[in-house]
């Protein structure tokens, strides 16, 4: 896996502190922190999003939901709940997914192929646990890892990985729970 | 650790549930609290793959869209505190109005107290009878410190009491979960005096640890607005 990570954007990268301190004074209402904070982290959340919901119009509506989410929980914020950037991700995450469950999804998928293999080599959230995760990740047979990112950064279901593997819905699925363990265990250990 | 509670939390996050599955965990999760910790350990031993994701540009126009659905929000926010507090008598010389959703039971005193320094404080106290706590509330507008002292009862054993502020305008921010003792919270100073007439602060009853979505989720059962003091 490449480890380069010359190209990580000043913004995002280990300045979780400075996110922390938008996050924290937009949960006062601070709308210029809020302007930073929306500066430093949208073309992250816009690109996790886009790359599940594919629609750029649906896209955009999600993006739009989700910083309001962002400003009204941001005063419920708290470190224990992970670095800033992968709790405004998890927001991200998740109303993307809920867009592409409740409708199907329309638009051209990218070639993920060609991306699957760089898949860890941008920006990390946390550079430890993205060591622990990739790491971990290697020791995964290729179509059960393929199967994990296919899911968290391209939003496939369940149907759709039994569709692209030739597999029964019910192989995938024991399939993602036997992965998730062995991820979790594994990056226990690490 | 339920093993089947993980393993769902795990799916959830990775976002492989049907639309229905999806829809009924994130129901469970709303009152779990146990469940939630579980997708938020699952949310960061997996955030680093969000970078695979790469970036994106969104519109240029997109920050005033934002904002605009922020002002939207927070208008009708406010517009429900308002709608609250009409009903209610306003106190006269400066003090805090009182209203309490379904809350025929309060009984509430506001004790404008002149300090010696000629500060300004303010004490409420709340009543409810049945199980809810009663609470003091003392708001002191030149040190701008709100704090609210549970006195009697606890909060329903599996609920916890939420403080929220709402400064006018805008969308209720938390100022945590009700302990057993005193909390102390001071009011935002990027607020101006005048923004800090007209807020508002509000206990709601929300699952245990607090509310789940960062917004109240359950009954307001204690609403309060700091109202302008008219000329003595």
């Amino acid at each position: 896996m490449i480890m380069t990570q010359t190209e990580m954007r000043p913004a995002v990268q280990g300045d979780a502190s400075a996110l922390a301190g938008f996050l924290s004074l937009t949960g006062k209402g601070d709308r210029a922190a809020f302007r930073l904070l929306y500066d430093a982290t949208s073309r992250r959340l816009y690109g996790v999003i886009l790359k599940i919901v594919r629609d750029p119009g649906a896209s955009q509506e999600a993006l739009q939901d989700v910083y309001l989410r962002i400003w009204q929980r941001a005063g419920s914020y708290r470190s224990e709940l992970g670095d800033p950037l992968a709790w405004m991700i998890a927001i991200a995450r998740n109303r993307a997914i809920d867009e592409v469950r409740a409708r199907r999804r329309t638009g051209l998928e990218s070639s993920e192929d060609v991306e699957l293999s760089a898949e860890l080599a941008q920006g990390p959230v946390d550079l430890s646990s993205r060591d622990a995760l990739s790491h971990c990740l290697d020791r995964l047979e290729p179509q059960q890892r393929a199967c994990i990112i296919l899911a968290y950064v391209h939003g496939y279901s369940r149907e759709e990985l039994a569709s692209r593997f030739d597999r029964p819905v019910n192989t995938i699925k024991t399939w993602l729970h036997r992965s998730l363990a062995s991820l979790k265990s594994c990056m226990e250990r690490a | 650790m339920n093993p089947e509670d993980d393993a769902r939390a795990a799916e959830f996050v990775l976002g492989t549930m049907s639309g229905s599955e999806r829809s009924d965990f994130q129901r469970e999760l709303a009152r779990n609290r146990a469940l939630r910790d579980l997708v938020g350990d699952w949310e960061k031993r997996l955030a680093p793959l969000a970078a695979g994701a790469g970036e994106a540009d969104p519109p240029p126009d997109m920050i005033e869209r934002i904002e605009r659905a922020i002002d939207a929000a927070d208008r009708q926010v406010f517009a429900r505190v308002r709608q609250l507090e009409r009903s209610r008598r306003v106190w006269r010389s400066l003090a805090v109005a009182a209203t309490a959703l379904a809350a025929a039971l309060a009984l509430f005193i506001v004790v404008p107290r002149i300090g010696g320094s000629g500060g300004r404080e303010y004490i409420a106290v709340v009543n409810r009878g049945g199980e809810l706590p009663a609470l003091i509330v003392k708001v002191d507008l030149d040190r701008r410190v709100l704090s609210v002292q549970p006195v009697s009862a606890e909060a329903p054993s599996d609920r916890s009491l939420e403080l929220w502020f709402i400064a006018a305008g805008r969308s209720p921010a938390s100022l945590g979960v009700m302990g057993e003792g005193t909390k102390t919270e001071v009011l935002p100073a990027s607020l101006s005096q005048s923004d800090l007439k007209g807020s508002a602060f509000a206990v709601s009853v929300e699952p245990r640890g607090g509310s789940p979505t960062g917004s109240p989720t359950g009954p307001v059962v204690y609403s309060g607005t700091l109202i302008p003091e008219p000329d003595r």
